[in-house]
C-alpha cells in the first residue's frame, strides 16, 4: 500500500495543524498576558508503532478524561498524535488521576515502554511556555504518514469509557471462548554472574490485559478501575491455567514463571494444571502473588501458601515498591522471593537494612545502568529489565 | 453406590445428604477382610463457623483423592463435610516413600495426616482434632460407629454443596444495585454510627473504676441496609475485589451527605461540639482521598476546625503503596486522622504495618486471638508493641471475651457491639422512658443517623453516648458477666 493511501483527508490534516496552531496561540498568549495556566502533554507519538494500534491510542487519550472537567480545559489533537489539554487552576487529583492512568495503561508493557512516565509532560504557564511551545512544533516537524496512519480516524470523538461492572461481566463472558495464547507474553529472569553478563533463570509468563480488553472490549479503560481490574486478572489466571495445563503444552517448557492470585492456586483449573506439570518443572515454576491480594485473605493465602509449596512451587512477593518493602519481610510472610521495583525513589531510601537475604530479590524494571549499580551494591543477583538480558546466543536455562 | 470412587469426576460436595450410604456399605465389605486396611477421616465438621470454605474441600479432595489411586482406595464426601479414604495402609516398619527434592511429598497415607493438619493449622490448631486415622483389623468397630452416627443423622446435609457461586453477572449486578440505591435520594437509613470508646484508667490507687469514655462515631454505610433492599444478603463482599470498587462509590455519596450536614448540628455534622462530641471517623478509598472531591472535604474540616478520622483498609494500603503514602501525607497536611482498617490477628503476624505509619490501626477481634499458642502470641504482643498499644483499637469487640483479651494486652481503645450494649444500659439507666425499651432498640436507635431510625425514642438527646463509669474491678482477674455501670458523667 502507498504511504499515500494512509494519508487523511487534506481536510483532516488541516483540523490537526490548526489545534497545533490554536495550541501555540494560546501558550503565547499565556505568556504575553501572564495568566496562568497548566498544560499536559500526552506523547502518544512516543509509544512503540506496535502498541499504537487505534484502540490503544483511544485508551490512551482517555487518560485525559479527569483533567478535561478542570476550570476551562482545552483539548488540542496534535498532527503527531500526541494530545495536548490546557486548562486553569490547579486540580492537582486530576492531574495525578491522568498520570496515574498513562502509567497503568502500560504497566505491563515494560519491555516496550520502559518509562510510561515519561509519556506525559505537564507544564506550568508562562514559566515554561517555551518549552512547550518547542515540543508543539516538534510535533508539526515529525509528522509522518504513518502516524497519521495509525491515529487515523481512531475516534477521538467516542471518549474510552472506564471498565465499569457490567461491562467487565461481558468481559469476563467472553474470556470464557476467547483463544488467549497469542496474548502471552514472557519476561527473562536473569541472574548476573561475576564478570560473565547474564544468565536466564527463568521466564515469567504472563498475559498481555492491554491487548486483550483492546481486542474483546476496545472501548474501555480496562486498568482505569483498579478493583475492577484486579477481579479481572482472576479470570485470567484461570485462562492462563487452562492454557498451561492442556496436553503437551509445557512438554519443552524451562522454568517458568506466572503471577496468579490465591484464589487461583486454590481454583479447580489449577490442580488440574498441577496433576498436568511435568515431573522434572517441579520445584522450577514460581508463582508471584500481590501483597494486596494477600491481606485480602491471609487466611486463604496461608492455606494457598503451605499448599503449593508442598507441591514444590516457589513463590514471589511481587509489585513491592519503596514503601512496601519494610512491610512485608519475607522471613514474616513466609514466602521465598521478593520482586522489588526500581524506581528513583527506592534508590533515595535506605532500604538496606530491611531488604531480605539479597538472594531472594528480584529487581524488577532494571533497564538502567544505575539500577543495576544500585543493585549490585546490595548484593542483588536477580534482575528483569532491558539492562539485565542475556544475549540470545548465550542464553542458557539454568536449569 | 453413591461413594466416590478415586478419580471419578464429579463436583465436589454432596449429593443429597451425602455418601453415608456408600461408606456404611464400604466399612460392611472391609469387615470381611480388614487386614492391612486403613481409613483416615478429615474432620472438616470441625472447623469453626462458618465451617469450612469451598477450597478446604476442593484441596483436601484432591490430595486424598491422589492417596486413593496409589494405595486401593476410595474416598467418600459426607454430608457434614468431612472427608473418609478407606485404603490399603502402610504396614508399620516399613520405610515412608522419599520425598523427592523439589516435588510434593508422596501420597502416603502415613503422612497424610501431617500433610492436611499443616494445611488446616489457621482453622484448626489442634491437630490431633484435624483428622482421625482407624487400622480396621484392630479398629473397625470405631470407624463403623462413625459411619452408622453418620448414617443416622440421615443425610443432614450441615455443609451446603460446593458451587461455582452466582455468576460474574449476577455478582456485579448486586454492587451495580448497591451502589445505584446508596446514589439514590433517600439514603438516611442505609447510614448508621457506632462508637470507638477508650477505657480511660481509673483513679490511681483508688477502685478500679474506669471510665468509658467516646473516642469517635464512625459513620458508614450499612452494607447490610443496602442488601436488604434487594434481597441480596451477604452478596456485596462476597468478591472482595468487586467490593472495593463498591466502596469506591460509596465514597463520594459519604463525602456530599457529611458536606451537606456540616454545621447543621444533626449526627452527621462533622464540627467540633456537634452531637456527641467525639469526632467523626468515616471509610474511604485511597483513590477517594485524593479526588478533587475530598481536597474540597478536607477544606471544608480545616474551616470548620473538623477533627475526622479517615480510615483505609490495609487492603487498599497495599495495593498501590505509591498512592497511599500521598494519599497520607494530604490527611496529614490537613490534620486529619488517618486510621488503618480491616487488620485481621493473621494480617498482623504476617506484615509489619507500623511501617505504613498510621495513626490508628484497628484490629478485628477473633476467638482465635485468645487461643494461639505461644509463638503466635508472641508475634502477635511484637506486633502490638511496634505498632504502640495507644495507637490500637479492638475493633469488633463483640464479646466480653474480647474486652478482656484486649485489656490483658494492655489496649484501651474499643469498638464493637459489646462496647454498643456498656452504652446502651448506661443510656437507659439514666433515661425515664426507658421502662418501655429494649437494650437493642435503645442500641440500634443509637446507631441510626435519620430521623426514622430514631423514632420511638422518648429521650433522643441521649442517643449520643455520653462518657459512662464502668466497675473493671473483677474484670482483670476473674470472669464477669458484665461490668457494672457509674453513674453518667455529663
Amino acid at each position: 500500500m502507498s504511504p499515500l493511501a494512509l494519508r487523511r483527508p487534506d481536510s483532516e490534516d488541516d483540523k490537526l495543524r490548526a489545534a497545533a496552531e490554536s495550541l501555540c496561540a494560546l501558550v503565547r498568549e499565556c505568556a504575553e498576558s501572564g495568566i496562568a495556566r497548566r498544560a499536559l502533554l500526552l506523547r502518544l507519538s512516543h509509544v512503540p508503532e506496535e502498541l499504537a494500534h487505534p484502540h490503544h491510542l483511544r485508551l490512551a487519550r482517555s487518560a485525559l478524561d479527569p483533567l478535561s472537567l478542570a476550570d476551562r480545559a482545552r483539548v488540542f489533537c496534535l498532527p503527531n498524535r500526541d494530545v495536548a489539554i490546557v486548562w486553569r487552576g490547579e486540580a492537582a487529583a486530576a492531574l495525578r488521576a491522568s498520570l496515574e492512568a498513562v502509567l497503568h495503561l502500560f504497566a505491563d508493557e515494560q519491555e516496550r515502554v520502559p518509562d510510561p512516565a515519561s509519556l506525559a509532560l505537564s507544564f506550568r504557564l508562562p514559566e515554561q511556555a517555551e518549552a512547550l511551545l518547542e515540543a508543539v512544533q516538534a510535533s508539526l516537524l515529525l509528522q509522518t504518514d504513518d502516524a497519521l496512519g495509525s491515529a487515523g480516524a481512531s475516534g477521538r470523538s467516542a471518549p474510552t469509557e472506564p471498565l465499569d461492572p457490567s461491562a467487565l461481566a461481558g468481559l469476563e463472558n467472553a474470556l470464557v471462548q476467547a483463544d488467549v495464547a497469542r496474548f502471552v507474553r514472557r519476561r527473562q529472569i536473569c541472574e548476573r554472574l561475576p564478570e560473565r553478563g547474564f544468565r536466564l533463570r527463568w521466564e515469567k509468563r504472563a498475559l498481555s490485559v492491554v491487548e486483550i480488553a483492546a481486542v474483546l472490549l476496545p472501548d474501555r479503560a480496562v486498568r482505569a478501575d483498579p478493583w475492577l481490574f484486579r477481579r479481572l486478572t482472576r479470570t485470567l489466571d484461570r485462562r492462563m491455567l487452562a492454557l498451561l495445563g492442556a496436553p503437551q503444552e509445557l512438554r519443552n517448557a524451562g522454568p517458568f514463571g506466572l503471577n496468579l492470585n490465591v484464589a487461583s492456586i486454590l481454583s479447580p483449573e489449577f490442580l488440574r494444571f498441577d496433576a498436568a506439570l511435568p515431573a522434572g518443572l517441579r520445584g522450577q515454576v514460581v508463582i508471584d502473588l500481590m501483597p494486596a491480594d494477600i491481606m485480602a485473605d491471609p487466611a486463604a493465602f496461608l492455606f494457598a501458601r503451605d499448599f503449593a509449596r508442598d507441591r514444590g512451587y516457589r513463590l514471589l512477593l511481587r509489585g513491592v515498591t519503596a514503601g512496601l518493602v519494610a512491610v512485608f519481610p519475607l522471613r514474616h510472610i513466609g514466602l521465598d522471593l521478593l520482586s522489588l521495583r526500581f524506581s528513583p525513589e527506592l534508590a533515595g531510601l535506605d532500604v538496606d537494612r530491611a531488604l531480605p537475604d539479597a538472594a531472594s530479590t528480584v529487581l524488577t524494571r532494571a533497564d538502567s545502568v544505575a539500577a543495576l549499580a544500585w543493585g549490585q551494591a546490595r548484593g542483588i543477583l536477580l534482575y528483569q529489565g532491558r539492562a539485565a538480558a542475556p544475549s540470545a546466543a548465550r542464553a542458557q536455562l539454568a536449569g | 453406590m453413591l461413594q466416590h470412587r478415586a478419580g471419578q469426576a464429579g463436583p465436589v460436595g454432596t449429593r443429597g445428604g451425602g455418601e453415608e450410604d456408600g461408606l456404611h456399605e464400604a466399612v460392611r465389605r472391609a469387615a470381611r477382610s480388614p487386614q492391612g486396611r486403613m481409613a483416615l477421616v478429615l474432620h472438616l465438621s470441625r472447623l469453626p463457623s462458618p465451617g469450612p470454605r469451598s477450597h478446604h474441600r476442593r484441596v483436601a479432595r484432591a490430595i486424598m483423592e491422589d492417596t486413593a489411586r496409589r494405595h486401593e482406595g476410595q474416598l467418600f464426601v459426607l454430608g457434614n463435610g468431612d472427608l473418609v479414604l478407606l485404603c490399603r495402609a502402610v504396614e508399620p516398619g516399613q520405610p515412608l516413600a522419599a520425598r523427592p527434592p523439589h516435588g510434593p511429598p508422596p501420597p502416603d497415607p502415613a503422612t497424610l495426616p501431617d500433610t492436611l493438619a499443616r494445611l488446616l493449622r489457621v482453622d484448626l490448631p489442634d491437630p490431633g482434632r484435624v483428622t482421625t486415622v482407624w487400622r480396621l483389623e484392630n479398629a473397625l468397630a470405631a470407624l463403623a460407629a462413625y459411619a452408622a452416627e453418620r448414617l443416622a443423622e440421615g443425610g443432614r446435609t450441615v455443609i451446603p454443596p460446593v458451587s461455582a457461586g452466582p455468576g460474574v453477572a449476577a455478582q456485579t449486578g448486586v454492587v451495580d444495585a448497591l451502589a445505584a440505591i446508596a446514589e439514590g435520594p433517600v439514603i438516611g437509613d442505609l447510614m448508621r454510627r457506632q462508637t470507638g470508646v477508650l477505657v480511660a484508667a481509673g483513679h490511681p490507687g483508688g477502685p478500679a473504676k474506669a471510665l468509658l469514655r467516646p473516642l469517635y462515631r464512625e459513620v458508614t454505610f450499612s452494607i447490610a441496609a443496602l442488601e436488604a433492599r434487594i434481597a441480596a444478603g451477604g452478596q456485596a463482599a462476597a468478591d472482595p475485589f468487586l467490593f472495593r470498587h463498591l466502596a469506591g462509590r460509596l465514597d463520594r455519596r459519604m463525602l456530599a451527605r457529611l458536606a451537606d450536614a456540616a454545621g447543621t448540628g444533626g449526627v452527621l455534622d462533622i464540627a467540633p461540639g456537634g452531637r456527641g462530641a467525639a469526632p467523626l471517623h468515616i471509610n474511604l478509598t485511597v483513590p477517594s482521598i485524593l479526588s478533587d472531591a475530598f481536597a474540597r472535604f478536607a477544606g471544608l474540616c480545616r474551616s470548620l476546625g473538623a477533627p475526622l478520622g479517615v480510615e483505609v483498609t490495609l487492603v487498599e494500603a497495599c495495593d498501590d503503596a505509591v498512592a497511599f503514602g500521598r494519599a497520607r501525607q494530604v490527611l496529614a497536611e490537613a490534620g486529619l486522622t488517618l486510621v488503618l482498617d480491616g487488620v485481621s490477628y493473621l494480617a498482623l503476624m504476617l506484615a509489619r504495618l507500623c511501617a505504613l505509619r498510621p495513626d490508628l490501626v484497628k484490629l478485628d477481634w477473633s476467638p482465635r486471638l485468645g487461643e494461639l499458642a505461644a509463638d503466635e502470641h508472641q508475634l502477635v504482643a511484637a506486633a502490638l508493641e511496634r505498632i504502640g498499644v495507644h495507637r490500637v483499637v479492638l475493633h469488633r469487640a463483640e464479646t466480653e471475651a474480647a474486652l478482656r483479651w484486649g485489656m490483658a494486652q494492655g489496649v484501651r481503645r474499643f469498638q464493637g457491639r459489646y462496647m454498643d450494649a456498656i452504652l446502651a444500659a448506661a443510656r437507659m439507666r439514666d433515661c425515664s422512658h426507658a421502662a418501655g425499651c429494649t437494650l437493642r432498640q435503645c442500641g440500634e436507635r443509637s446507631a441510626a443517623t435519620g430521623p426514622a431510625g430514631r423514632a420511638g425514642c422518648g429521650a433522643v438527646g441521649l442517643l449520643d453516648d455520653p462518657a459512662v463509669p464502668v466497675d473493671f474491678a473483677s474484670l482483670a482477674a476473674a470472669p464477669v458477666a458484665a461490668p457494672s455501670l457509674g453513674r453518667a458523667a455529663r
